[in-house]
């Protein structure tokens, strides 16, 4: 039975290429431990060969996509329990990045843990982790898909436990391990409720019978409700999002590939699944609220903190954690392509800063900063608020921006406004030379175009994966995103003032709270260590 | 010989305020500096006690330092048994040490024989003897099973990274400006952190604590009621439990001393850290923990532990001095008389001793020289475009000229310019920094700019861009002297700094066509340590600014012509180049090389294909530690894709191995294969007729190499302390040090892959072996007038010893310059 057939002339081929991704990276759990380190950096020079090929692999089948179509078999099974593979757009996009990220970070390790003896023992995990992601973005049903997340987590907590004589590795990974088994639960609440729902796992099935149940109206649609907000709270769990973000800061006892892994391509699976159930969140305005609420608080919540770190390691986890809180209001705003963009740009950004942490010392020899902070001149304010207003209204009229866009689309536009709003302030008001007002607009003008042209290229990209209807609006929802942009903005004044905001009685208070990250990890560690007890070493 | 201080049994004497700030400002100056990795040099972490002899730093370190610096027996277990350490070295071990032990020390050593110490090693490792001292928050930990010593670390580790944090953060610690103790009260008022994790009421108790950081220590301490005569030892211990940020103070209070200011900033950091253990006494004191604290008195006695590890030691090192001896003693070159094609003068890095062999072996036309790699230039460079520079010079010196660097072959105009289009740059590049990582913007930033790191990972990744040397080429340092910036140096300077160069480097006659100044650097990628790699010499910065100036003062005809007022003759036909040995690569860049004579041509040519044959040779020497095969074809490529390789921790083996320092003139060393292990100084003692090169040698390269040494020695031992740990959790702080994954201490020294290939040590360690040819009663003289010399010598931080009649005698400098020959019957190769 293949209830969604293919348009590929080779469909059998098109699947065993696409199953192959994963499969080739999950037989390192075929190795026995003791033979992958004996083997070292023969494993590893192995272990990267393969996923080389996967990459390359992901990319033919990227090809075979658009050349052939969406994807949607069943491999095996019956009922419930069955084998679905669902390769649209949004999974080869998603596929062709962990493969990427995949690749990078294998072939780091090599000579990163070189002369390790336990090398193959992390080579082996870290070839399961990304294998389970890749089955998370080929999976066909919910219950696959479970089953993918569950052991991407698992997997990964081997890799945070690999040094089980670092004490701050072993609370951290068990802080991890207890937030995860929280999202289990709201996963299996979310499996139970899709079955009562739709009484299918079957992605492709769940999307018909929840555009019919919406055809119906409201008196259907509580169960869609439920099954919205128990996904959504699995997605903020998974993607550390406040107040559940305290174990991501504090798992840099772990080599630093994990990490670039880690923030690049295991984080995102949070948004992977909202985006992936964008057809059935997208009904649910409460869930869409929840999204875009916790996601903006996050987003601001983190980067405050972030600013006030003082290792590399940590302002990146910090800024990860805001860039998933942002990613999550671009989903409550119900822009999942544009959320997709932000993860793939993140996670190629994120990995690169995590790889080449080593060399903010040679950065920060060759920086400069001005000797002294810009001067809040009027003229200065005014013209670039009014130089940042023009050019984002300008260029993105140009990409099909104009008032009537969607609440949401008008929103990401005026945080795009901000954002280079301050990029003008701190070039003008750095100096006062006259040629730095063409460099300035120049600069403007060309990230206003890569912006808007780069959005409107996924937007095109993914119309055909995520959610094809417009999201309910109501007087909430408008209530919503207004605080959302006061937020932004009260932020955004805040650290353009920071120097002498920061000098007020309040300024450092808010300084000192917002430098131990308002206490919720030392709270969370002391809730770990009562629950699990002191790590033994 | 000063003995550990006997216990001082009596508490009941009431605490004395003047006494325990004395003991606080004695503990305080037993931390050794850490600079930050911007111009990471090597220091000996043991410079604050060398006035102790090593073997009661080993014991004073045991107890105030978990793990102490002394070597597991395993280790000399390995050497016995592959027969690199004889009977012979333990026979001589136990001799030395009756030399050299005095009191409680000497009398367990009449307890030792030769059966003993090899017993020693087949027994089970004895667990610590426990009598380490404790810190109140340690005690607590063990008394009630919480984490305090680790929390406490990383509380003050955290502030220390925000008050001194050199751009990471964007948000930055408002109390900055005030001192450190009270920038820290001012912050431990408001932060809620050691309440959340159960030390209750901290902050009012914070709040009662005196203004002034001396008071704090005076009150902790009645508080902790520690007796006297353990004060400095239980401050010395506090300050190793925050040993990586005390470093970090000590080097700015270096600093601040080197500039005539003073600053207490360490006694503050004390003062702070006393702050916790004082609070967490008041609220744990009870039975459970004076179970643990304080240790009992009776425990400050030697620990049985200390003298089998050194007895070990010294065979070991006795081991080594008889293969360098029979190396020394064998190696038998011709002098001779012929004016040579090149002279190549190199620092006195162990790591030029396998390029100078190499290029001695391309070709007997070049002549080679050892001298410390600025040679004598004490400059500060300043990069085009900046404002300030950087000091090229020893640590031991401050920069005495400030020297600017400009565009070659441009004029004024093209030079403002370009001045300006950098100046732009950087405010562009400034702000797009901010649009990368403000609050608000970051969002924007990765959706904009994100998927552009896609090429750029993959790059990286597999196929790394080789580094960029335009800008070396484009530009060279600017010798006028110029009154508007002072920079510069004047004619007369010039001239002295030829002098002292050329009398010290012993090249005052028969100068070659070409003579070729070598600095080095390294070239490595996304390498917090990086500078580590580079010149010692230079300050932790590549050496390429000094040979260039240097280079430019000796072709100066003026600097010619006032020479041979004072008796050197440079020859006409003799032209200085500069270059830069690349340690990573073993390649040898030449600098301005249109300005080479077209009658050099030629010689230049011949020059470049020798380095290159020698690059070659000594790529396939280092490949077998690089496990490289030796062999490959496509070996070149495989060593210079490492140093552009981002996830490459063994780029290079940096110094590692080093053991020996050799002040003598070439042909002594020039037939024996020293393995990149021994620092080479040029020193002919027959035309030093004032001594001044052998005092110059002795207080400054010796030490310097020994600094190297004992970092090397103390990162090998006890790589938790006085180490930086695995490289792959290191986590760059404020942009100017390393922490462990998510935070904690600073680390100090070298990290583990600096000294460790995984599978075993690749630094040895010896104390630094020091051969001065020289007749015995100079060097004693010259120890007689350097304090802080002799103490090295005296104390054995380092071995001394004196070579005469070419070669010939061997002479071993014994605490008290008592001089004693070397048995020269020794067998000299092991096993």
């Amino acid at each position: 039975m293949n209830p969604m057939p293919t348009d590929s002339p080779y469909p059998l081929l098109h699947l065993a290429a696409v199953a192959a991704c994963p499969l080739a990276l999950l037989m390192a759990l075929l190795v026995p431990t003791h033979l992958a380190n004996s083997m070292g950096r023969r494993f590893a020079r192995l272990a990267s060969w393969v996923s080389l090929g996967v990459f390359g692999l992901a990319v033919l089948v990227l090809i075979g996509r658009f050349l052939a179509g969406p994807l949607m078999v069943k491999v095996a099974g019956d009922e419930a329990l069955r084998i679905d593979i669902y390769f649209d757009t949004l999974s080869a996009v998603m596929l062709l990045l962990v493969t990427f990220l995949g690749a990078v970070g294998v072939r780091y390790s090599g000579n990163y843990l070189a002369g390790d003896p336990q090398q193959g023992r992390f080579i082996r995990w870290l070839c399961v982790t990304i294998g389970s992601v890749l089955l998370l973005t080929i999976s066909g049903n919910l219950l696959l898909f479970a089953l993918a997340w569950v052991a991407t987590s698992l997997s990964l907590h081997k890799l945070l436990t690999f040094y089980p004589d670092r004490p701050m590795a072993m609370l951290a990974a068990r802080k991890k391990f207890l937030f995860s088994r929280l999202g289990d639960a709201c996963l299996v609440g979310a499996l139970v409720a899709t079955w009562q729902c739709f009484g299918t796992w079957n992605f492709a099935e769940m999307f018909t019978a929840a555009d019919t149940l919406r055809a119906h109206g409201s008196e259907h649609s509580a169960c869609l409700g439920w099954t919205s907000m128990l996904l959504v709270g699995c997605a903020l769990l998974k993607s550390a999002q406040f107040p559940f973000h305290s174990w991501l800061p504090d798992t840099m006892e772990t080599p630093t590939p994990v990490s670039a892994l880690m923030h690049a391509g295991i984080i995102n699976a949070g948004g992977f699944l909202v985006v992936r159930l964008s057809p059935i969140i997208a009904g649910s305005p409460a869930a869409l609220n929840a999204l875009a609420l916790v996601g903006a608080f996050t987003a601001l919540f983190a980067s405050m903190i972030m600013l006030t770190q003082t290792s590399v390691k940590r302002s990146l986890a910090y800024s990860t954690i805001a860039q998933m809180g942002f990613m999550m209001l671009q989903c409550g705003l119900g822009a999942f392509a544009l959320a997709v963009l932000h993860i793939v740009a993140h996670s190629l950004y994120k990995a690169h800063a995590f790889l080449s942490s080593g060399s903010i010392v040679s950065m920060t020899r060759a920086a400069w900063v001005p000797s002294e902070r810009p001067s809040a001149h009027p003229l200065i304010l005014l013209g670039t608020l009014g130089s940042a207003v023009a050019l984002t209204w300008g260029i993105g009229m140009l990409f099909g921006l104009s008032l009537t866009s969607s609440a949401g689309v008008l929103l990401l536009g005026a945080v795009f406004m901000m954002a280079l709003a301050y990029l003008l302030w701190n070039l003008w008001a750095s100096s006062h030379r006259g040629s730095l007002v063409g460099w300035g607009l120049l600069l403007g003008a060309g990230a206003a175009t890569i912006y808007f042209g780069v959005h409107s290229a996924f937007e095109t990209l993914l119309a055909s994966s995520v959610a094809n209807y417009a999201p309910v609006r109501s007087p909430i929802e408008y209530g919503v995103m207004a605080l959302v942009v006061m937020l932004f903005m009260a932020v955004l004044i805040l650290q353009s003032m920071l120097p002498s905001w920061s000098a007020t009685r309040l300024g450092r208070a808010f300084y000192v709270h917002s430098s131990q990250g308002f206490y919720l990890g030392t709270i969370a560690n002391r809730l770990t260590l009562a629950l699990t007890g002191k790590p033994t070493l | 010989m000063n003995l550990i201080e006997s216990p001082t049994l009596n508490t009941t004497v009431p605490t004395s305020p003047a006494a325990t700030l004395e003991a606080a400002h004695a503990a305080c100056k037993r931390i050794a500096p850490l600079w930050p990795l911007q111009n990471f040099v090597a220091v000996n972490p043991f410079v604050g006690i060398t006035e102790r002899p090593f073997v009661d730093a080993c014991e004073l370190v045991r107890r105030v330092a978990p793990g102490g610096m002394q070597m597991p027996l395993d280790f000399y277990r390995g050497k016995y048994v592959s027969g690199e350490i004889i009977d012979v070295d333990l026979d001589s071990a136990l001799s030395q040490g009756r030399k050299i032990l005095h009191g409680p020390w000497a009398e367990s050593l009449e307890e030792f024989d030769v059966t003993m110490l090899k017993a020693a090693l087949s027994e089970k490792p004895s667990p610590s003897s426990g009598n380490g001292i404790l810190t109140v928050a340690e005690a607590v930990d063990g008394a009630h099973g919480t984490m305090w010593a680790a929390a406490v670390t990383e509380t003050i580790a955290q502030f220390c990274s925000e008050y001194f944090d050199a751009n990471q953060s964007a948000w930055r610690l408002p109390w900055r400006a005030l001192p450190l103790y009270t920038a820290w009260r001012e912050k431990a008022l408001i932060n809620a952190n050691a309440e959340v994790l159960g030390l209750r009421h901290f902050r009012q108790w914070v709040k009662m604590l005196p203004d002034d950081a001396e008071a704090v220590i005076t009150y902790a301490m009645q508080k902790l009621d520690l007796p006297d005569a353990d004060a400095a030892d239980f401050f010395h211990r506090q300050l190793m439990s925050i040993r990586g940020w005390a470093g970090h103070v000590q080097y700015r209070v270096r600093e601040n001393s080197m500039h005539g200011r003073s600053d207490d900033a360490l006694v503050q950091l004390l003062a702070i850290r006393l702050a916790y253990d004082a609070a967490l006494l008041a609220q744990f004191d009870g039975p459970a923990l004076r179970e643990f604290w304080p240790a009992t008195s009776e425990a400050v006695i030697e620990s049985p532990e200390v003298l089998p590890h050194f007895l070990w030691q010294l065979a070991h090192e006795n081991a080594w001095q008889r293969q360098l001896i029979g190396k020394l003693r064998s190696a038998k070159a011709t002098p001779s008389q012929e004016r040579p094609a090149v002279q190549a003068v190199f620092c006195i890095d162990v790591r030029s001793e396998i390029l100078r062999r190499a290029l001695e072996a391309a070709t007997p036309k070049v002549e080679t020289i050892g001298f410390a790699g600025f040679f004598g230039l004490p400059i500060e460079y300043i990069p085009f475009g900046k404002h300030h520079g950087s000091s090229q010079c020893p640590v031991l010196l401050t920069p005495s000229f400030r020297v600017r660097e400009t565009l070659r072959k441009a004029t004024p105009d093209a030079i403002d310019s370009a001045w300006k289009r950098q100046r732009l740059g950087k405010r562009l590049k400034y702000s797009w920094n901010s649009f990368k990582t403000s609050a608000i913007s970051c969002f924007s930033f990765v959706d904009t700019m994100g998927l552009a790191f896609g090429p750029k990972l993959f790059r990286d990744a597999f196929a790394p861009a080789p580094e960029k040397h335009a800008h070396r080429h484009a530009c060279r340092p600017q010798l006028d002297k110029s009154a508007a910036d002072m920079t510069g140096i004047a004619s007369d300077e010039r001239v002295q700094l030829a002098l002292g160069a050329l009398r010290n480097m012993g090249l005052t006659k028969n100068f070659a066509r070409l003579v070729l100044l070598c600095g080095h650097g390294s070239e490595t990628s996304n390498n917090p340590y990086g500078s580590g790699l580079d010149c010692g010499a230079c300050g932790g910065h590549a050496g390429d600014a000094n040979a260039r100036v240097g280079a430019a003062i000796l072709n100066d005809p003026a600097v010619r012509n006032a020479l041979t007022g004072h008796g050197i003759q440079i020859p006409e036909d003799t032209h200085f180049l500069a270059g830069l040995h690349n340690t990573t690569t073993d390649d040898v860049t030449l600098f301005e090389l249109d300005e080479v004579p077209a009658t050099h041509h030629s010689d230049l040519a011949q020059l470049q294909s020798w380095l290159f044959t020698a690059a070659r040779a000594a790529r396939r020497e280092r490949a077998s530690q690089l496990g490289l095969d030796s062999a490959a074809p496509d070996l070149d490529r495989q060593v210079q894709a490492r140093s552009r390789d981002w996830a490459q921790v063994r780029p290079e083996w940096g110094l590692a191995g080093n053991a020996a320092f050799l002040a003598a003139p070439r042909l002594r060393s020039k037939a024996a294969h020293l393995g990149g292990r021994v620092f080479l100084h040029n020193y002919d003692h027959r035309s030093d007729k004032e001594d001044s090169t052998l005092e110059l040698i002795m207080v400054a390269p010796m030490v310097v190499a020994n600094w190297i040494n004992l970092q090397y020695y103390a990162s090998t031992v006890n790589n938790r302390v006085f180490g930086s740990g695995d490289k792959v959790t290191h986590n760059v702080v404020g942009t100017l040090g390393v922490c462990q994954g998510n935070g904690g201490d600073l680390q100090t020294g070298l990290p583990l892959q600096s000294v460790h290939d995984g599978t075993k040590w690749v630094h040895e360690p010896l104390r630094l072996h020091v051969f001065i040819e020289a007749p015995r009663e100079r060097i004693t003289a010259i120890l007689a007038k350097h304090a802080n010399v002799r103490q090295l010598v005296d104390n054995g931080w380092l071995l001394l010893f004196a070579i005469e009649d070419e070669g010939q005698h061997f002479f071993r400098c014994q605490p008290g310059a008592n001089w004693e020959p070397v048995d020269d019957h020794l067998p000299s190769i092991a096993g």
